[in-house]
């Protein structure tokens, strides 16, 4: 398991060395490589709006293919291009100032039932998060799911250190109590 | 250090599915969208070697040659060598004044190459640079050979 994880780490770095020569068909693989988990990512950054969606991994691509020269090939190159995709996405929601409301909504008004349709085991899943506010939902996804630090989340959002650690508590305190 | 990561994680977001594919192919649009570097070397090497290549071809555009007559035929007569063709050269008697020319041809020729060849360093697999190159090495050839002969 661990030596397929080094061939795919070593395959994509050989294609983003390839890619930052100016190899676009090198490039091209990497985005048929990694384009499902990062318009996954866009997706769920977008609240599922899935045209903004595709059109901020459109924006990530572009922006990867400029900064390639600066990927290192110290991190994985999904580790680089998750967090390019981040900061793109999560970089313009705050310039536009359309960046989340950290209001503590209290619980009560939370929403029942108001998740898109999903389908099999992760339906239960899917739907507690949805009930998230966004604000929890963010920072539960970023810290849990992506592996930020407060820290890093905080420079995100604009939001303080102190702030995204209670939300992160608040998310995991209602997923749980909604997923038991 | 995050003292929240491990305790408190939620075993649950394992089993997220993180994968969405968009509904459709993308990579049209990013690939028209990207500044490309290639392209880029590609059009610089193409500027370099048009450039190089069109003023060669004037400069032997406005070169007179005596075209080679064989024996009992018609006598020998000036050609205007167009761009693209390649002038009979042996034994073909060149104007005094076309000397200078040629020296002047030459150097376009020399700086062509140079030209040529940097750009080739930039795209090494670009075939019509190497197609250019060769030309440009075959008409610097012709124009030694027309050198020679108005010595």
């Amino acid at each position: 398991m661990e030596a397929a994880a080094g061939q795919v780490m070593d395959a994509d770095q050989a294609l983003a060395v390839a890619a930052a020569a100016g190899d676009a068909r090198a490039f091209e693989q990497l985005y048929r490589r990694h384009v499902g988990r990062v318009h996954g990512l866009c997706v769920r950054l977008c609240e599922g709006d899935r045209a903004k969606a595709e059109q901020y991994t459109q924006d990530v691509f572009v922006r990867a293919w400029e900064k390639l020269a600066s990927f290192r090939g110290e991190a994985q190159f999904s580790t680089w291009l998750h967090r390019l995709a981040v900061n793109l996405v999560l970089g313009e929601y705050r310039l536009l100032k359309r960046w989340i409301s950290f209001e503590d909504v209290p619980d009560e008004q939370l929403p029942q039932q108001d998740a898109p349709a999903a389908a099999g085991e992760h339906a239960d899943l899917e739907r507690a998060l949805a009930r998230l506010p966004k604000g929890a939902r963010t920072v539960l996804l970023l810290f849990d799911v992506e592996g930020y630090g407060h820290e890093e989340i905080a420079a995100l959002t604009g939001i303080a250190v102190g702030t995204s650690k209670a939300q992160l508590h608040r998310a995991r305190r209602l997923m749980k109590e909604w997923l038991s | 250090m995050n003292e929240d990561r491990d305790e408190d994680r939620l075993p649950a977001l394992r089993g997220l599915r993180l994968d969405a594919e968009p509904q459709c192919d993308l990579w049209p649009e990013i690939a028209m969208r990207l500044p490309s570097r290639r392209r880029q070397g590609l059009r610089a090497g193409l500027g370099l070697a048009m450039a190089a290549g069109l003023t060669l071809a004037l400069g032997l555009g406005f070169l007179p040659v005596a075209q080679r007559q064989p024996e009992g035929s018609l006598p020998a007569q000036t050609l205007i060598v167009s761009p693209g063709t390649t002038a009979p050269l042996a034994g073909a008697p060149v104007l005094g004044q076309s000397r200078a020319l040629i020296k002047a041809n030459l150097q376009i020729a020399r700086s062509s190459r140079q030209q040529l060849r940097q750009a080739l360093q930039q795209d090494p697999d670009a075939e019509f640079l190497q197609r250019l190159l060769q030309r440009t090495e075959e008409h610097d050839a012709q124009l030694h050979e027309l050198l020679r002969e108005a010595s």
